[in-house]
C-alpha cells in the first residue's frame, strides 16, 4: 500500500475550490438566514392569521358537567377509591 | 480425500489475507465500542458486524459479497448504492424531531449554518491532496457530521469511496464525545462557558405545523438538490406535528427508522472489504474526516462568539452551544450539556443546543444539495 499524494495549490485552483466553498457557504447561510427570518416573523404572521381565521371557541369551562359526565366521573372516583383503599397485605 | 483437500482450499481460512484479518479486528473494535462504551450502539453494532461479515473471504464463483451481482447482500446494499436509505432515515428523524427550541430562538439557526464551514474547508483540503472535485465534495460532506447525508452524496459523487466515507462519517459521529470537548474548552473562556441563556418561549402548535412546510419551500427553492433529504425530513416532521397522522409518525420514528438503520448499517459495514477499503485514499479520507469534524465544531463556536459581540444581556449565547451546529443529533447537543455542566451543574444547555443541532441537519442537507448541483451539473 503506497501513499502517492499529488498535492498542491494548483489542484484547488483548477477545481475552483475556493469559489465553490464561498458560494456553498453563502447559499447555506442564505437558506438558513431566510428560515431564521421566517421563524422570527412567524408569531406576527400568526397574529394576522388569527384575525382572519380565529381559533375555535374554547370548550365550556364553566365547571358544570352533564349527567353523563357525572356518571363517568363517579365511576372513575369509585375505581380510584377501590384502588387506594385496597388491603395492602392482599396480593 | 481429493474432495476434502479441494474443500479445504475453498475455506475462508485458506484465502484470508492480512487485510481481511485487520478489518475483522476493526469490526470487533466497533462492536466493543458499541457494547462497552455505548458509543452510537445503534450504528456501530450493525456496521461492526457488517465489517466482520464483509471481510470473510468469499470463494470465486459463489455470489456472496455486496459487490457480487445477484447476491443477497448486493440487494440489501442497493439501498445504499442508490441513495435510497438516507432519505428514509431522514423521514424518521423528521418524525422524531421537535423544532420547538429552534422556533423559540431563531438566531441559533445561524450556528447550524456556520458549522457547515467544516464541509467546505474539507472540500478544499481534499482538492489540495489530489482528489477530484467530485471525490472532494463527497469527502467534504463528512464535516456535516451526518451519516445519511454523507452516504447520499457519496453514492452520487464518488460511489467508489462510499464505504470509506460512510465508515469515517459514522465513526466520527460516534466519537463526538471524544472529539468535541477539547476543542470546546480550547476556544472558550471559563466566563463564556458559564453564560446562562434565557429560557425558550412556548411555541404554539400552529407555528410547529406551518414551519416544516415553509422551511421546506425555502430550502428546496434555494438548493433543489436537497429536495429529497429536506423533503423527507420535513414530511416526517409534518406528520408528527399535524397530530392527525400520529400512527404514521409513530411508525416512521420507531419501526421504520430502525429497519432502515439495520439495513444501512449492516450493508455499509459489509461493503468494507479489505481489498477495496484498505487503500491510501481511505487513510486520507479518515484524516480529512477528523479535520472536518474539528473545523465544523470550531466554526460553530467561533460564530457564537461573533454573535455575542452584537448581543446584550440575557440574549447572549453560551458559545458551547455553537459546537452543536454539527448535525450529529442529539449527541453533540448532549456533549454541550455535559461540558456546560462541568463548569456549572445548574446550567442546562441541552434544550438550547438542540436548536443549532437540528439546524445543522438542515444545513448539511442544503450543503449536500449545493455540492451535488455544482459538481455534477
Amino acid at each position: 500500500m503506497r501513499l502517492d499524494i499529488d498535492s498542491g495549490i494548483q489542484n484547488i485552483v483548477e477545481g475552483q475550490g475556493v469559489d465553490i466553498a464561498i458560494t456553498g457557504m453563502l447559499i447555506v447561510f442564505l437558506a438558513l438566514g431566510l428560515i431564521t427570518l421566517f421563524i422570527a416573523f412567524l408569531p406576527n404572521l400568526l397574529n394576522v392569521l388569527a384575525k382572519i381565521f380565529p381559533h375555535k371557541a374554547a370548550a365550556d369551562v364553566s365547571g358544570k358537567f352533564s349527567a353523563e359526565e357525572d356518571n363517568v366521573l363517579a365511576a372513575i372516583g369509585f375505581a380510584l377509591h377501590k384502588k387506594i383503599t385496597k388491603d395492602p397485605y392482599k396480593k | 480425500m481429493d474432495i476434502f483437500s479441494s474443500f479445504l482450499t475453498t475455506t475462508a481460512i485458506s484465502t484470508m489475507t492480512w487485510g481481511n484479518a485487520l478489518m475483522i479486528v476493526i469490526g470487533i473494535i466497533f462492536i466493543s465500542l458499541a457494547i462497552i462504551k455505548d458509543y452510537e450502539p445503534l450504528l456501530l453494532l450493525p456496521i461492526g458486524f457488517g465489517v466482520v461479515v464483509g471481510n470473510i473471504p468469499f470463494v470465486q464463483g459463489m455470489s456472496l459479497s455486496v459487490y457480487d451481482e445477484g447476491s443477497v447482500l448486493s440487494y440489501i446494499y442497493l439501498g445504499v448504492s442508490h441513495g435510497v436509505y438516507p432519505p428514509l432515515i431522514f423521514l424518521g428523524i423528521g418524525a422524531m424531531t421537535d423544532f420547538s427550541t429552534m422556533l423559540s430562538n431563531p438566531k441559533l439557526v445561524l450556528l447550524g449554518a456556520a458549522a457547515q464551514i467544516g464541509i467546505f474547508l474539507t472540500f478544499i483540503g481534499a482538492l489540495f491532496l489530489g482528489f477530484t472535485p467530485s471525490e472532494s465534495g463527497a469527502i467534504g460532506i463528512i464535516g456535516g457530521a451526518d451519516g445519511p447525508t454523507a452516504i447520499f452524496l457519496s453514492a452520487i459523487l464518488a460511489p467508489h469511496l462510499l464505504g470509506a466515507i460512510a465508515i469515517a462519517a459514522y465513526s466520527y459521529m460516534a466519537l463526538v464525545p471524544v472529539i468535541q470537548p477539547p476543542i470546546m474548552r480550547l476556544l472558550t473562556s471559563e466566563n463564556e462557558r458559564l453564560i446562562k441563556m434565557k429560557a425558550p418561549r412556548e411555541v404554539s402548535q400552529r407555528e410547529k405545523i406551518i414551519f416544516p412546510v415553509v422551511a421546506f419551500l425555502i430550502a428546496a427553492l434555494i438548493a433543489p438538490g436537497s429536495v429529497v433529504l429536506i423533503g423527507m425530513l420535513f414530511f416526517g416532521n409534518l406528520m408528527k406535528e399535524s397530530c392527525v397522522t400520529e400512527r404514521l409518525a409513530n411508525t416512521a420514528r420507531h419501526a421504520f427508522i430502525d429497519i432502515v438503520t439495520i439495513l444501512l448499517g449492516f450493508s455499509v459495514g459489509a461493503s468494507t472489504q479489505a481489498q477495496t477499503f484498505l487503500t491510501p485514499q481511505s487513510l486520507l479520507i479518515f484524516g480529512l474526516g477528523a479535520l472536518s469534524f474539528c473545523v465544523a465544531t470550531a466554526g460553530g463556536i467561533l460564530f457564537a462568539k461573533l454573535m455575542n459581540l452584537f448581543l446584550k444581556g440575557e440574549n447572549k449565547i453560551n458559545p458551547l452551544v455553537g459546537a452543536a451546529g454539527v448535525s450529529a443529533v442529539p449527541d453533540s447537543a448532549r456533549v454541550v450539556q455535559m461540558v456546560g455542566q462541568q463548569e456549572d451543574p445548574h446550567n442546562f444547555l441541552l434544550m438550547h443546543a438542540m436548536a443549532p443541532n437540528v439546524a445543522g441537519v438542515i444545513g448539511s442537507a442544503i450543503a449536500a444539495g449545493v455540492l451535488w448541483s455544482v459538481l455534477v451539473l
